[in-house]
């Protein structure tokens, strides 16, 4: 099932070659540095935003909606709150959450795969037919079912991301595991009789870990949007929470005409998803060796 | 010829595929029937279309429609009175006169002779009866508004002649006003009386108002005129009304813009603002409404049980600001609990005003710890003016040292959560908006502030047997005597303020954006959200 | 072969039967009481107990579970709480606006993303490979949803050109005798041959088109380089240059015959992709399909016609990668 899935998954290897494959390429290096600024703001955004203050519980109604303008340089909101400074905030809103959607799908995913691979039999059959229904809904809409029955916030719709991310995950790590239970060094742990477990989480999973590293880094960018479309959904971010996609769902009541409301959230989106997504397909075409043999 | 066989079967699939979706398409959204069916074909090919924010009906069943459909259903059918909003009184519509006896439990109402129902059979007095046990045997929606009449307590409903109906009730109510309502009051003909909510909602109907079904496909309703209506129809008067749920609002302005569309209402602030310029093409018209929105608070458990605390609550609400900055004037401030155009509200009654000094007074008055002390407040996904407004109110209440969580949920969960049996595993704070089924005070009173065994609707939870005497008192006196039952609700209101029970925001307005070919839009609070076509002309 | 066919027929039901299993686990872990909705929300605790019964809420879990599977054979989806019509035939009332969307948004990706594909893998690395790939790339990495609201902002703030919501216009709705043939309105129309309907309701489908056709433009023209690139790589391409046939012929005649089977997998395949985008884009443009059906029901909680529309959308899902397994494994070069 699901053969051409896999076929759009690049064979990975190791994450230095790939840092090194792609700092030869000079859009992907670009999509590098804006990340890396992304990421900097993020972790510096409290103190390099211009209004601290406009992040959580401030408003100031008599500036409300003014355009883009040299104090506010993406205009403000309907309670007079800087969009620039909370755009800039986003980035860290929605980085972090993308980070434990990611991570949990593969706290979920890495052991279920390792143990599919490793066990085989009726076991791997189990665990993959559980991925393959999982895989069968279309993104989002297992997200949103989910959403709408745990109830609307961050963290559950964190979690409903991760519960349909996760399958990816098990395959990729699945592959990895049968053929490095052959190796030697297993079977000679395995000959001296240790515990079945044991090996799998000492020897199989720190040796298949790295290409599925690597491709959860290339996954942020989807799982970046789909926090948006959750938050814009009314599923995702409580307010006063500086999310882009709340922010956007919000700005809408205010849109076309104060259309920057709206906007520069979105291109935020846009450049942060689209820088990941130029890695990713760099690492893809670096890493894949039919493409490479031209 | 293998992979032939395997081309044929991916085809197969990707037709059946296909199948299920477009193969059972017995009405598509687009609508199947034109406007020509139907008898006597209209030369009039003006079309009124009113464009509305949301569905405009779930159900089309005149007993038990309890939401949007009162829209299409007050031109359909009709009920013996009607609240006149302006003057205070009830109206005759079907009913020409009415009496009752001194304590109001015997109603004798007196009916026109020159009504006919859509299917051309005249109305009788038995009619009337038929569609009133209907809607209480059916029991849904608002039928709980005959409850004095139920025959379990003792009342009934007979004829007592052929244009007489006498109603009987097993404890004082005000008929009048209950069979003026909006909702499980209609009359409509004998030959759908046994006709199922289902039946309805395909776009039959069986009623005697100006208006007939012609098209129901669940996001629009289209309407033709009863050519047998006894008012008649003038030329400049619109026979044709499509109804439409055009959800965004800047859709619907294009549509006003493009004068597609005439009569829409609910858009968002900034497309009010440029509609109001353009008045080369539209007008507005602002209605009052009996739409009050509450925010409960809860005095079940710490620290909304402390009335001092309440009181700082009730200080810190930004009630100007929300009506100016947020709402643009699209609302105004309460006074008291009954909204202004319904009796028993007095404008002299205690309301709050937003001042965080006096907040602060009664805040350490209190003596209530705000170390760490963080509120949650409920409100419903999607509404986003309550969202700015209680961001508005995080930063009052951050000043006075109390966190304010948001959280926005969808209706059952917030309301499952306000009837948990545990009180603090309820919200603190819950904003919720009223409105009463038929012009009558009571609907607030009995439903939110009347001590309850089981939580419905009292989400603060109040058990206060003053307040209780007070209500019923007033309630017995609505049919004897309106004066002293308003003098009670005055007493009331002013008890709730004083107590800050639960703290009355605002009154919305419905602002309605007109296109200049038409005039006679108006719409009266007690039918929230209904519009009388046949009262529109064309300019 | 054929084994292979059957054997990937059966798996699929059998996936389609743990896609039911997932979607009544989350019906039935609800916290909220569908039946205070069902029966409404004044309704006294007999019209409770009987709105249980009506819903089947009182039999037990695993009761429950096999009724619901009876009644999905019959093609029963249970009813609405919200306006008591069965979901199914609203399902059937609104797929055809999204199936119309959805085709009409494939047809744009095939257009144009197929020739961009082939483009860009005949200039590889070149200039216009650069700017197709960020073209491609960037068209997967835009939030549909805005750009919904940035293409009204364009077309109806800025130019006034367009109509940003709706099928058809209303006097068309009323007068014209709308045809229903297949619920599609653009094919009816042009089926029964009225032209003025067709162009009003072209007009209506362009934006929401042209949003959500971005996303399969992108991953189209990618899936056709990679496709494209991977044959050229291959032993008999670089045996036909050392024959001196020139690149051009080799990418046309060879390569271009050979990748059809890839690309047609991927046109298949990012048409479910495609349906997840109608969900953020149909309620912006006030479009009568599916995407907007779900949308209410999420506000309202209305778990039956989510339910409905995730079968839905993860049946289509499985039927097409099936299609998609077996047109791979038609390609002849392909062992199983």
């Amino acid at each position: 099932m699901n053969n051409f899935m896999q076929a759009m998954r690049p064979r990975v290897k190791s994450f230095q070659e790939s840092l090194y494959l792609l700092t030869r390429n000079k859009l992907s290096l670009i999509a590098l540095i804006i990340l890396i600024l992304l990421i900097l703001a993020a972790i510096l955004a409290p103190v390099i935003i211009p209004y601290p203050e406009d992040l959580m519980d401030a408003a100031h109604t008599s500036i409300s909606l003014q355009p883009p303008s040299a104090e506010h340089l993406m205009g403000t909101d309907e309670l007079g709150r800087d969009i620039f400074s909370r755009v800039v905030y986003g980035a860290r809103v929605s980085l972090t959450a993308a980070l434990a959607a990611v991570g949990l799908a593969l706290v979920i995913g890495i052991p279920l795969g390792a143990v599919a691979g490793s066990f085989g039999g009726w076991v791997d059959n189990v665990i993959m037919r559980i991925t393959d229904v999982f895989l069968s809904f279309p993104p989002l809409l297992l997200a949103i079912a989910m959403v709408a029955v745990l109830g609307s916030s961050l963290n559950n719709a964190i979690l409903a991301i991760s519960l349909s991310w996760w399958p990816w995950y098990t395959r990729l790590i699945r592959g990895q595991a049968i053929s490095v239970k052959e190796r030697k060094f297993v079977q000679a742990a395995e000959t001296i009789g240790t515990g079945r477990m044991k090996i799998i989480f000492k020897h199989i999973i720190p040796n298949c870990i790295s290409p599925v590293i690597v491709q959860a880094s290339m996954d942020i960018g989807g799982v970046i949007l789909t926090v948006a479309s959750l938050s814009f959904l009314g599923l995702g971010a409580q307010l006063p929470t500086p999310e882009w996609g709340l922010m956007i769902s919000m700005g809408r009541r205010f849109f076309p005409d104060s259309w920057w409301y709206c906007i520069f959230p979105g291109v935020a989106i846009f450049i942060t998803v689209l820088c990941f997504n130029l890695l990713g397909d760099a690492i893809r075409e670096i890493l894949d060796p039919k493409t490479r043999k031209n | 010829m293998k992979r032939f066989l395997c081309l044929i079967l991916a085809g197969a699939l990707a037709l059946s595929l296909a199948a299920c979706g477009g193969g059972d398409s017995g009405s598509a959204g687009a609508g199947s029937s034109g406007g020509s069916a139907g008898g006597g074909a209209p030369a009039d090919t003006k079309v009124l279309y009113h464009t509305y924010h949301s569905a405009p009906y779930i159900t089309l069943d005149p007993s038990t429609e309890y939401s949007n459909g009162i829209m299409v259903l007050q031109n359909v059918y009709e009920t013996l009175t009607r609240y006149n909003s302006e003057t205070g009184e009830v109206d005759p519509v079907l009913a020409t006169s009415w009496t009752k006896n001194d304590d109001g439990t015997v109603w004798v109402f007196q009916l026109r002779d020159d009504v006919t129902f859509h299917d051309g059979t005249p109305m009788t007095a038995q009619q009337v009866v038929s569609s009133f046990k209907r809607s209480m045997d059916l029991g849904q929606g608002g039928a709980y508004i005959w409850d004095a009449v139920l025959e379990s307590n003792g009342g009934s409903v007979e004829a007592t002649g052929d244009y007489e109906v006498t109603i009987t009730c097993g404890y004082p109510c005000a008929i009048d006003l209950v069979v003026s309502a909006g909702y499980a009051a209609y009359i409509m003909s004998d030959s759908v009386i046994e006709q199922t909510t289902e039946w309805f909602t395909e776009g039959h109907d069986g009623g005697s108002g100006p208006y007939m079904i012609t098209q129901a496909t669940g996001d629009s309703v289209v309407l033709q005129a009863y050519e047998g209506y006894r008012g008649g129809w003038q030329d400049n008067q619109y026979r044709n009304v499509m109804i439409r749920d055009v959800p965004e609002s800047s859709a619907r302005r294009q549509m006003m813009e493009t004068g597609e569309c005439q009569l829409s209402s609910e858009f968002s602030t900034t497309d009010l603002a440029a509609l109001k310029e353009q008045t080369d093409k539209v007008y507005t018209y602002q209605a009052d409404t009996f739409n009050n929105i509450i925010m409960f608070l809860n005095t079940a458990t710490e620290p909304c049980n402390n009335a001092d605390f309440r009181r700082a609550l009730a200080y810190a609400f930004p009630y100007e600001e929300t009506v100016n900055e947020i709402l643009n004037g699209n609302a105004q401030q309460s006074v008291g609990t009954v909204p202004s155009g319904l009796w028993g509200h007095d404008d002299s009654v205690f309301q709050y005003t937003c001042d965080l000094d006096k907040a602060k007074e009664y805040l350490d008055k209190s003596g209530v710890n705000t170390d760490g002390l963080t509120l949650t407040v409920t409100y419903m996904t999607g509404y986003d003016e309550y969202a700015s407004a209680l961001q508005l109110y995080q930063v009052n209440l951050k000043q006075l040292g109390i966190g304010l969580e948001l959280r926005s949920m969808e209706w059952d969960q917030q309301w499952a959560q306000a009837q948990n049996t545990a009180p603090e595993d309820r919200q603190d704070m819950f904003v919720f908006i009223w409105w009463p089924d038929y012009a009558d005070p009571v609907s607030w009173f009995q439903s939110l502030l009347h001590s309850e065994d089981q939580i419905v609707y009292n989400l603060s939870y109040l058990k206060d047997p003053e307040l209780d005497a007070i209500i019923e008192d007033a309630v017995e006196k609505t049919v004897t005597d309106r004066a002293a039952a308003e003098a009670d609700y005055v007493k009331a209101q002013q008890m709730v303020a004083e107590n800050a029970y639960l703290l009355n925001l605002y009154d919305q307005m419905h602002t309605y954006v007109i296109g200049n070919s038409i005039e006679g839009v108006s719409e009266n609070p007690s039918y929230s959200n209904a519009i009388l076509y046949y009262n529109i002309t064309a300019k | 072969m054929f084994k292979y066919i059957v054997k990937r027929i059966l798996s699929s039901i059998l996936v389609l039967l743990g896609v039911v299993t997932i979607t009544f686990f989350i019906a039935r872990v609800l916290p909220s009481n569908p039946e205070v909705k069902w029966a409404g929300q004044r309704a006294t605790e007999e019209q409770l107990a009987a709105a249980r019964i009506e819903l089947g809420l009182d039999k037990s879990l695993p009761e429950q579970y096999v009724i619901y599977l009876r009644d999905l054979l019959h093609g029963n989806l249970g009813k609405s709480l919200n306006n008591h019509q069965p979901v199914t035939s609203e399902l059937a009332r609104y797929i055809p606006a999204t199936l119309e969307l959805v085709l009409l948004a494939f047809i744009l990706a095939i257009a144009i993303g197929i020739p961009l594909g082939i483009y860009s893998a005949h200039k590889k690395d070149k200039l216009l490979d650069h700017v197709s790939r960020v073209f491609s790339i960037g068209s997967v990495s835009l939030p549909t949803f805005w750009v919904a609201l940035f293409l009204q902002l364009i077309f109806y703030k800025g130019l006034n050109l367009l109509p940003i919501g709706g099928r058809m216009s209303v006097t068309a709705t009323i007068f014209e005798s709308v045809p229903n043939i297949s619920g599609m309105l653009l094919l009816d129309c042009l089926l029964t041959g009225k032209f003025t309907l067709f162009f009003d309701a072209l007009r209506h489908i362009i934006l929401p088109c042209i949003t959500i056709s971005l996303y399969p433009i992108g991953l189209v023209s990618r899936m056709t380089r990679s496709a494209l690139l991977e044959i050229l790589g291959e032993d008999y391409i670089t045996a036909g240059h050392s024959y001196g046939l020139s690149s051009g012929k080799m990418l046309w005649k060879y390569a271009l015959k050979n990748s059809l089977g890839t690309t047609a997998t991927d046109v298949a395949l990012s048409m479910g992709y495609t349906l997840t985008d109608t969900f953020l884009v149909e309620a912006i443009f006030s479009w009568p399909g599916i995407g907007s059906y779900i949308s209410s029901a999420v506000t309202t909680l209305d778990y039956p016609a989510i339910i409905g529309v995730t079968l839905f959308g993860a049946t289509c899902y499985i039927i097409l990668n099936l299609i998609a397994d077996i047109i791979i494994a038609s390609d002849p070069r392909v062992r199983l």
